[in-house]
């Protein structure tokens, strides 16, 4: 594995950055859920910041670019959120893990040459459906009524798409531009097609 | 052990960013045993090349374009990060960015770890090194409750107990007070007179160094050697190159202003402080409760007075179209009071804006009116492009402005930053020195009527301080400007600004006069 | 007493029989053991740790409501029988509808809300009696993850009382420009992405200024090891929710 330490660091940053706002989202997302509760729907508060968690292993293999980037990175956020004190413990390495594999399988089959918007949805979809999957057998989710699951993922789906499908990418892109990624390949990637 | 002269030597290096040449052959010789400054014009290449010569830069992936780097006679390529430091390691302007760890203690175990002393050593080693520079008390602190003259010496510690033989130091002042920025050189000199470090310091005020220092090494553009060894003795000779490359010399007098002259177009008072209780910032509401409330049963000792910042019960006026200057020690609350006047912070008092009270004004309304340039550039860009930045700000104010005109305008602004050049920049890739300007000129450009500055010429040459502090002075007698700034350079607001007041002891004292006087005094 | 602290436990030995303990549970479905999880997780905080019951509870109560709402989601829709939206929006058919959907999800809801709360127990368990540096140092001894990663989060982590400060005072900044920031706003983030990159780039700069290299061997002040007692916990613990498993009835 060839990350260097301002690798780690730079997405160990990032992933508390983005672990900030995801909590300050289920603050939202908890009223959110609050007023769905005595509809019986309150797992569907969380469900429209999903993509939040997504983000960081979609930043890191979108700026790094090589095999394992995603799903690294993923890890390294779920060990900080750890460390800082997240009540699952441990067990949202677990799901880190699983996280980091459904964002970077797409972009591994592609052998990290491809990096679309059509590719980075298509990531952030395949994600979100493994994620579901985990959640079925760990979460229990399998106990709960299929159109409900539908549900959930229908809008677990699309906030992924706007959080690390587009947004990561439209990001990711001005911060090449501002020129900040250039020690990595995206930003490499960029300063290429500006000449 | 061997003898050796020179504990760094620079041969014929040349290093660029993307296309641009940044070090252009440069080669240089730093003395074992010696204090040698180096100086030079914002932009001249100085971080770039203390990066080089202590073996940070170039990264793994890029390369010199050409020449050797030697510490200690030894190709610093052929060393490992783990072997180099035990020659050369580096303190970085940023006291905030020097750690990985949370207490100085774990900080100097992480760096004692990293040379491979044996775990039995650690503790002795460390307290030894505490001790010497007495900093016991600063061991176990949490390094972020720590000012930033504590950070800085608890840096020094870690170089220290690494028994690093030369150390280089990129404006490690920048973010000190005076009294700090003394007690860090005098260590410094020890640490050459009773050890025989090496130490090699990047600033651009001479005056701290002005008893101590061995030898000068003055850089021009693309990081040209223009005079290499200027001693204590040859300093005089040397003063006309200094002042052509926009340096500071010792005791410059040039920009003293005739104080006053723009003065006051009428006596209005723009902002007032009143009765003003400024708290620190740690503590909401409910913990202060809780905690006086723990005092009040003898638990847990914090006064009352230890929270409080800024107690002023004078008023205080700023006068519509002067020029201020906070003067008080780092870490007093200076800041704080700026977030106050904009309501970001909550304080007892009142605080008036053109008198009427800010807590019946909208922020939206009052921050049309009051801008602010923060210590931290990074935070108040817009845009990825130098010259889009200033443009940005120009239109936001100037809506009818046509776009030749426009263009004209913020290219002259550039100029006069000497910023041109990098006009298609990105705002992020800039020295340290033109970010921060860069940061000020783009609030310039805006209308607002009263701007507050966070150390405006931090890490500025003599050149860049005076554009500055003229232009602002233009603006004042112009459109009326009121200029509210904070700095830790006394001469500076000596001779810049209509009144000083200093912070001591919680409040705010006049000192106006007697600074005059004391410069004099000098 | 100091010695039967589950703070001494190893930590990566203590992490993995976290996780092993979870994929078990997510194969079954018997209340009595989540629910037994549950409370063995709160008596060894309680008796046999240093946590203090205050952050117990504090870190507990968001746990409580995620594991309170999983119930009452499989009350209303749990696979057996779930209320169509019709019956909710119906609001006369309502009462007989949560009757007779509740009859039988009840026993699915409690099986979803307690086994959220079962991994919420693990999960407090763990983080409450776990040192972030000895958690770090037992993950570069025992699970081999390479120092510049340990060393990495651990200065990522450092970083967090800057973060929300800087956040805000970006957020501030741009206001005060007249650049209009909502709370949906892309810039504040924006700046903050590049303050975190130029802290990292600074950060690693100043560490291997200090002599921290990749490769290179290193000593180490905190060198965490397993012992018999680190493995026989775990075993004890595994067994004991593998027994519980096959005996309860429910
Ligand atoms: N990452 C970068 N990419 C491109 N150009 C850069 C980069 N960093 C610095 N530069 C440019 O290199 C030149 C020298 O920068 P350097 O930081 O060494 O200057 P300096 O002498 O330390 O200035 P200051 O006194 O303002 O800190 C500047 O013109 C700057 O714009
Ligand atoms: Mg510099």
């Amino acid at each position: 594995m060839n990350w260097k330490l301002k690798d780690v660091l730079m997405m160990g940053i990032i992933s508390v950055l983005f672990g900030v706002i995801y909590l300050g989202c289920t603050y939202a997302g908890g009223i959110l859920s609050g007023v769905l509760t005595p509809m019986g729907l309150s797992a569907l508060g969380y469900e429209p910041f999903y993509g939040i968690y997504f983000m960081a292993g979609a930043f890191g293999v979108y700026v790094m670019r090589k095999p394992g980037a995603g799903i690294i990175s993923e890890m390294l956020a779920a060990i900080i959120e750890c460390l800082l004190g997240n009540y699952f413990g441990p067990i949202i390495i677990l799901s880190g893990l699983v996280q980091g594999i459904g964002i970077e399988l797409l972009i591994a089959l592609f052998r990290y040459k491809k990096f679309s918007y059509p590719t980075m949805i298509a990531a952030s979809v395949i994600c979100s459906v493994l994620t579901l999957l985990y959640n079925l057998v760990v979460s229990g989710y399998n106990q709960i009524a299929v159109p409900v699951l539908l549900l959930m993922l229908a809008v677990r789906i699309i906030s992924a798409i706007i959080f690390s499908g587009v947004l990561t990418k439209l990001v990711c892109d001005r911060l090449a531009k501002a020129g900040v990624l250039r020690g990595y390949a995206v930003g490499k990637e960029f300063a290429m097609s500006e000449e | 052990m061997k003898v050796c002269e020179a504990a760094i030597t620079v041969e014929d290096v040349t290093f660029r960013y993307q296309k641009r040449v940044i070090l252009d052959h440069v080669s240089l010789t730093i003395p074992e045993g010696k204090i040698s400054l180096i100086m030079g014009a914002s932009g001249s290449g100085k971080s770039t090349l203390s990066h080089i010569a202590s073996g940070l830069l170039p990264e793994e992936d890029e390369s010199l374009e050409s020449g050797e780097v030697y510490v200690f006679n030894q190709n610093i390529r052929n060393l490992t990060n783990n072997r180099r430091a035990e020659y050369v390691t580096m303190m970085f302007q940023n006291p905030d960015l020097q750690f990985c760890m949370d207490t100085l203690r774990k900080e100097m175990r992480f760096c004692l770890e990293n040379i491979s002393v044996p775990k039995d050593e650690m503790d002795s080693r460390i307290e030894r090194i505490a001790e010497e520079l007495s900093v016991e008390s600063l061991l176990d602190r949490k390094l972020f409750t720590l000012s930033g003259g504590e950070k800085q010496k608890a840096a020094l510690c870690c170089l220290r107990v690494i028994k690093s033989r030369c150390i280089i130091l990129d404006e490690p002042f920048a973010n000190l007070d005076s009294i700090s920025a003394m007690n860090l050189i005098s260590l410094l000199k020890d640490l050459r007179d009773d050890f025989g470090m090496t130490i090699v310091a990047v600033d651009h005020q001479i005056d701290y160094w002005k008893d101590v220092f061995d030898s000068i090494i003055l850089l021009g553009s693309n990081g040209k050697i223009l005079s290499d060894g200027i001693t204590r003795d040859t300093l005089s000779s040397h003063s006309s190159l200094f002042i052509k490359e926009g340096v500071f010399f010792p005791d410059y007098e040039s920009f003293k202003q005739n104080r006053f002259a723009s003065s006051i177009s009428n006596d209005k008072e723009i902002v007032t402080l009143e009765n003003l209780v400024i708290r620190r910032g740690e503590e909401s509401k409910k913990d202060r409760r809780r905690r006086l409330k723990r005092n009040k049963r003898g638990i847990f000792k914090l006064d009352e007075a230890d929270m409080i910042l800024i107690n002023q019960k004078s008023k205080i006026s700023f006068m519509k179209g002067s020029m201020t200057a906070l003067l008080g020690r780092s870490g007093c609350g200076k800041t704080t009071l700026f977030l106050s006047l904009l309501k970001q912070h909550s304080y007892d008092g009142t605080i008036e804006y053109d008198g009427t009270d800010i807590k019946k004004i909208k922020l939206k309304e009052l921050s049309n009116n009051v801008g602010i340039v923060f210590q931290n550039p990074i935070n108040q860009f817009i845009t990825q492009n130098v010259l889009e930045e200033v443009k940005v700000s120009i239109k936001l104010w100037n809506k009818t402005i046509d776009s030749d005109e426009l263009d004209e305008m913020a290219l002259d602004m550039l100029e006069d930053y000497g910023l041109r050049d990098y006009k298609r920049q990105s705002p992020y890739l800039l020295s340290q020195g033109q970010m921060r300007r860069l940061a000020v000129l783009s609030v310039l450009a805006g209308g607002q009527k009263v701007l507050l500055l966070d150390e405006p010429t931090y890490g500025q040459d003599r050149k860049s301080t005076e554009t500055i502090m003229s232009n602002l002075k233009s603006k004042m007698e112009s459109d009326g400007l009121t200029v509210i700034f904070t700095t830790h350079d006394r001469k500076l607001a000596a001779s810049w600004a209509d009144s000083i007041y200093e912070l001591n002891d919680k409040s705010f004292i006049n000192v106006t006069e007697e600074s005059e006087g004391r410069e004099s005094f000098e | 007493m100091n010695n039967l602290r589950v703070e001494r436990w190893n930590p990566s030995v203590k992490m993995f029989t976290v996780l092993l303990s979870v994929i078990l549970l997510s194969f079954q479905y018997k209340i009595m053991v989540t629910l037994g999880v549950f409370l063995f997780c709160l008596i060894m905080m309680i008796f046999f740790s240093d946590a203090r019951f205050k952050s117990i509870i504090k870190i507990l109560i968001p746990a409580t409501f995620a594991a309170l709402g999983m119930f009452v989601m499989g009350l209303y829709y749990s696979k057996n029988n779930s209320i169509t939206s019709m019956d909710v929006s119906d609001i006369s058919s309502v009462p007989y509808a949560l009757r007779a959907a509740m009859s039988t999800n009840l026993i699915s809801a409690a099986q979803l809300g307690s086994r959220i709360l079962a991994y919420a127990g693990l999960g407090i368990f763990f983080s409450l009696t776990t040192d972030e540096e000895f958690f770090i140092s037992s993950l570069m001894h025992q699970c081999h993850l390479s120092p510049k990663f340990a060393y990495g989060i651990l200065a990522a982590v450092h970083l967090v009382p800057n973060l929300g400060k800087e956040y805000k005072n970006a957020v501030f900044a741009f206001r005060t420009r007249g650049i209009r920031v909502g709370v949906f706003s892309l810039k504040p983030v924006f700046a903050m992405l590049v303050n975190s990159i130029y802290w990292s780039e600074n950060i690693a700069m100043a560490m291997q200024s200090k002599g921290f290299s990749d490769n290179e061997s290193r000593t180490y002040y905190i060198e965490p090891k397993v012992g018999v007692y680190d493995i026989l916990l775990s075993i004890a613990i595994l067994s004991l929710i593998v027994f519980a498993i096959n005996s309860a009835p429910i």
